[in-house]
């Protein structure tokens, strides 16, 4: 039996993956600054509280004991609060990745360390992005894929005896199986403001439209996450080594188109209208801020980035993601039990 | 282990965590560029300063000392400042020390030929002393300093105007916020201006790794850089926007055998001193000595030559009505002609001239660019018949002079030139520069065209025979010229009648 080391277990995605690793049978030590979460309680997990701030943090020794058997060690932590600035996401996630590389030298038996990244690191690159991408300088407005992006430059130029991979991800949305997810964003903002549209006194109904900020050409990399996980296993135990050493998990071959997306919202709200496309620089941020949503999503309606997952492609031609419309019910049915009730969770 | 932790105020594409092997001892090094946040940067040096043995910060303004008055940015003096408990290097020691060592020696061997070049810094701030330096053999110097730091579509030209606009600039200068511009500067959009177009015009465009970064790449197709620093990166883009040749000078460390900043390097030297003291020039030169470090040049297309190559070239005027056709004369026309070859001849004396210059010239080759300065004498053949050759040969010596001082690497004779006195024999003993007369070329042209002719037309054999000869008979008109005399030669070379050793007289072979 294999083992893993997870780092930032206690994230959505990172308990997803422990789960997905105890069903493929390996032995899961898991490791987060957060306590062990009632959904991992049954399985059997060692779980130990680190947050690697330092390199001489005294939580990383006991850690250092367990993982000694580690052949595979994955960091799928790191917080995405929209209000920290460049300063705290980029301690929270570059120097945290340099202190976890540096911790995994001692690993004896390591064989590979995987980075989780996202497929927003490409900015506002216009074009087809893949893993061989090469991305411009200044890119970045958001800061979160910045750091991110920095944090995978160092991974890339680490000098280790293990190998060393990036996993890009999609835009992360609740599992197709229970559309659990734990926090309001993304797609549900503005799923949050088709609901307080519906409920606002405007009279809707006589419309045939709704006129919303997006471009017509966007595609959403949109990724349910319980397939993310599946995937990232699946290419975790095949110890494919790629060119590049990166990989692209995308909910598709080139994602949803952002009209489908909203369509999709409308109808399962009750609104019979169409979206008409906007233009983005045309609105004013106050009418986008007036419906709580962050402006980071006025950036991915409107982003010119066509994602492609190269990689993925070429190892597994049979591996098919589920089609937006099929589980996307669950996730709206979800949202509305759980995240809506008391506004922001 | 020995712990470098490297900030970087730039950006952070070059991130890196490496283990060392050095003088016996491993050397953690981490390497963050905070992306030009000045408040990360200092939160970071405060985070990690009880972690490392040094500390590394790179790009960090450099100081500028110029005279009396000294230039340090806000981040330079608020570093002075804060409280750190470990030895901080920013690698500007080493990179001045090896810069200006490299430079001269380079000059010296004549790997780099700077001397009376144009030069352009695009931040002569930056470079204030490498521009020191070279100030007194570089033909003219410009500086993009206010374009970059300002946006002002102009650059400074000379030493003087960049201490000017030091003075007048140097305190918002010190507080400038230190970032990569949102779009790159096209310097060729204000070529307009005609102090940029001749700086754009310039044979050597200097920077450093970071400052270049704020430049359209572009706008330096077809020019040749010289670089403090180099990585894959922007390897790969000078390459993509079709950069002549870069030129860098960066220390290769015997041992050190990864690619690291300057900050790194200099953290490595201060690890290696027995003390926390604050490193000197004269450690940084001791510890080249002792590493055997010698200064050296790396080129982006190492099969390619430095620069823009010179030659010169002597042209005059055939006859009376060319020397007429010169703007400057041509408004003489109207004079009657009896007195047209009093002009003749009093224009005739006159010492030559810088006519013009050919520029874009290509090898297919190699792609090495050439340029050629056009000098006239002012006399007609006739008058040059009827000459003193001395005389002449004094004003094509001085032409020699003027063109080695602008870079011209040989000198060719044109029409008459080289066939007054004893064809261009003397020129050649007294010339600074070597002299061609274009003779040998046509010499040459002429069999290699003869020779083509045979093989096409098919009538004898070439070097087919066992003493690898010709069959067959050559025929040379005006084989007591240099020209045939030499293609006269050079036959016998290969006619079965005549040995390899058996030179027969011009006329013998003109048959």
């Amino acid at each position: 039996m294999s083992t893993v080391l997870i780092i930032g277990a206690g994230t959505f995605f990172g308990r997803q993956l422990c789960q997905q690793f105890i069903h493929a049978g390996w032995k899961v030590v898991a490791c987060s600054r957060k306590a062990l979460p009632g959904s991992l309680s049954l399985l059997p997990i060692q779980w130990y509280n680190a947050s690697f701030r330092s390199q001489s943090e005294s939580s990383l020794r006991p850690l250092l004991k367990v993982a000694a058997d580690a052949e595979v060690v994955i960091y799928a932590g790191g917080h995405h609060d929209p209000e920290a600035n460049h300063a705290v996401l980029y301690e929270e996630h570059v120097v945290r990745t340099a202190n976890i590389l540096h911790f995994c030298r001692y690993l004896p038996r390591l064989k590979h360390y995987y980075q989780t990244s996202t497929v927003r690191v490409a900015g506002n690159y216009a074009g087809l992005f893949d893993e061989s991408t090469k991305i411009p300088d200044r890119t970045h407005d958001d800061a979160w894929a910045g750091a991110l992006f920095a944090a995978e430059k160092l991974v890339f130029h680490a000098d280790t005896p293990f190998a060393r991979s990036v996993v890009r991800l999609g835009e992360l949305i609740g599992s197709t199986v229970t559309g659990e997810f734990p926090r309001i964003s993304g797609m549900y903002h503005i799923l949050q403001a088709l609901s307080r549209l519906q409920k606002s006194r405007i009279p809707l109904r006589k419309m045939t439209f709704l006129p919303f900020v997006f471009s017509e050409s966007t595609r959403l990399p949109l990724l349910p996450v319980d397939f993310a996980a599946q995937a990232f296993q699946q290419i975790v135990a095949s110890g494919y080594q790629q060119p590049g050493n990166t990989w692209h998990i995308l909910g598709g071959e080139t994602g949803i188109s952002a009209r489908i997306v909203l369509a999709e919202m409308m109808n399962f709200m009750g609104l019979d209208m169409e979206p008409v496309a906007l233009p983005y620089d045309r609105v004013p941020k106050a009418i986008w801020k007036y419906f709580n949503m962050p402006l980071d999503m006025l950036a991915t309606l409107n982003s010119p980035t066509r994602f492609h997952s190269r990689n993925l492609q070429a190892c597994w031609p049979e591996l098919r993601f589920p089609h937006y419309k099929d589980y996307a019910p669950t996730l709206f049915r979800y949202a509305e039990e759980h995240l809506f009730k008391g506004g922001k969770v | 282990m020995k712990r470098i932790i490297s900030l970087s105020l730039g950006s952070s594409r070059q991130n890196f965590d490496r283990i060392l092997q050095f003088a016996g001892q491993s050397i953690h090094v981490t390497h963050y560029g905070v992306d030009y946040d000045e408040e990360l940067l200092f939160r970071l040096i405060r985070q990690h300063q009880s972690e490392c043995d040094v500390m590394a910060l790179g790009c960090i303004p450099a100081p500028v000392y110029m005279g009396r008055k000294t230039l340090r940015h806000r981040i330079l003096q608020r570093l002075n400042q804060e409280a750190v408990q470990v030895p901080m290097v920013t690698g500007h020691l080493l990179r001045s020390t090896f810069f200006d060592w490299t430079l001269q020696h380079v000059i010296k061997h004549g790997e780099l030929k700077v001397q009376n070049s144009t030069l352009t810094f695009l931040s002569g701030l930056t470079q204030y002393e490498a521009l020191q330096s070279l100030d007194s053999i570089a033909k003219d110097i410009y500086c993009f300093d206010p374009c970059l730091q300002y946006r002002l579509p102009t650059a400074l030209h000379g030493i003087k105007a960049l201490r000017r606009y030091a003075n007048i600039a140097g305190r918002r200068l010190q507080n400038l916020p230190v970032t990569l511009p949102n779009t790159r500067l096209k310097l060729s959009s204000l070529s307009l201006n005609p102090i940029v177009h001749k700086a754009l015009q310039a044979d050597y465009f200097l920077a450093t790794s970071n400052v270049i970064r704020c430049f359209d790449l572009q706008d330096f197709s077809d020019k040749t850089l010289l670089l403090d620093d180099m990585n894959e990166e922007l390897a790969a883009d000078l390459r993509a926007a079709r950069v002549f040749n870069a030129f860098w000078f960066k220390p290769q460390i015997p041992g050190l055998t990864e690619d690291l900043p300057y900050s790194v390097i200099e953290a490595v030297i201060q690890l290696c001193q027995d003390s926390d003291e604050s490193l000197s020039q004269d450690d940084i030169l001791e510890f080249l000595t002792i590493h055997r470090v010698n200064p050296c040049m790396q080129r982006l297309h190492a099969e390619r030559e430095g620069s823009i190559r010179r030659f010169a070239f002597v042209i005059h005027p055939l006859s009376r009505r060319d020397l007429f056709r010169h703007p400057v004369l041509k408004p003489l026309t109207w004079l009657p002609e009896r007195v047209q070859p009093w002009m003749e001849k009093g224009i005739g004396k006159a010492p030559g001239v810088l006519y013009g210059r050919i520029k874009g010239i290509k090898s297919m080759a190699d792609g090495g660019l050439a340029e050629g300065l056009i000098y006239t004498l002012f006399a007609t053949p006739k008058e040059m018949l009827a000459a003193n050759p001395d005389a002449i040969y004094e004003k094509i010596l001085a032409i020699a002079d003027d063109a080695k001082k602008q870079g011209a690497e040989i000198i060719g004779l044109g029409a008459f030139t080289k066939i007054v006195g004893d064809a261009g024999v003397t020129i050649a003993h007294r010339s600074p520069i070597p002299v061609t007369t274009g003779n040998s070329l046509s010499a040459a042209a002429t069999l290699w065209a003869a020779r083509d002719a045979l093989l096409k037309l098919g009538f004898i054999q070439i070097g087919k025979d066992k003493h690898k000869k010709t069959q067959g008979r050559a025929m040379v008109i005006g084989a007591t010229g240099s020209i045939g005399k030499v293609c006269a030669r050079i036959l016998t070379f290969y006619r079965r009648d005549f040995g390899r050793d058996q030179w027969g007289p011009p006329h013998d072979a003109a048959r």
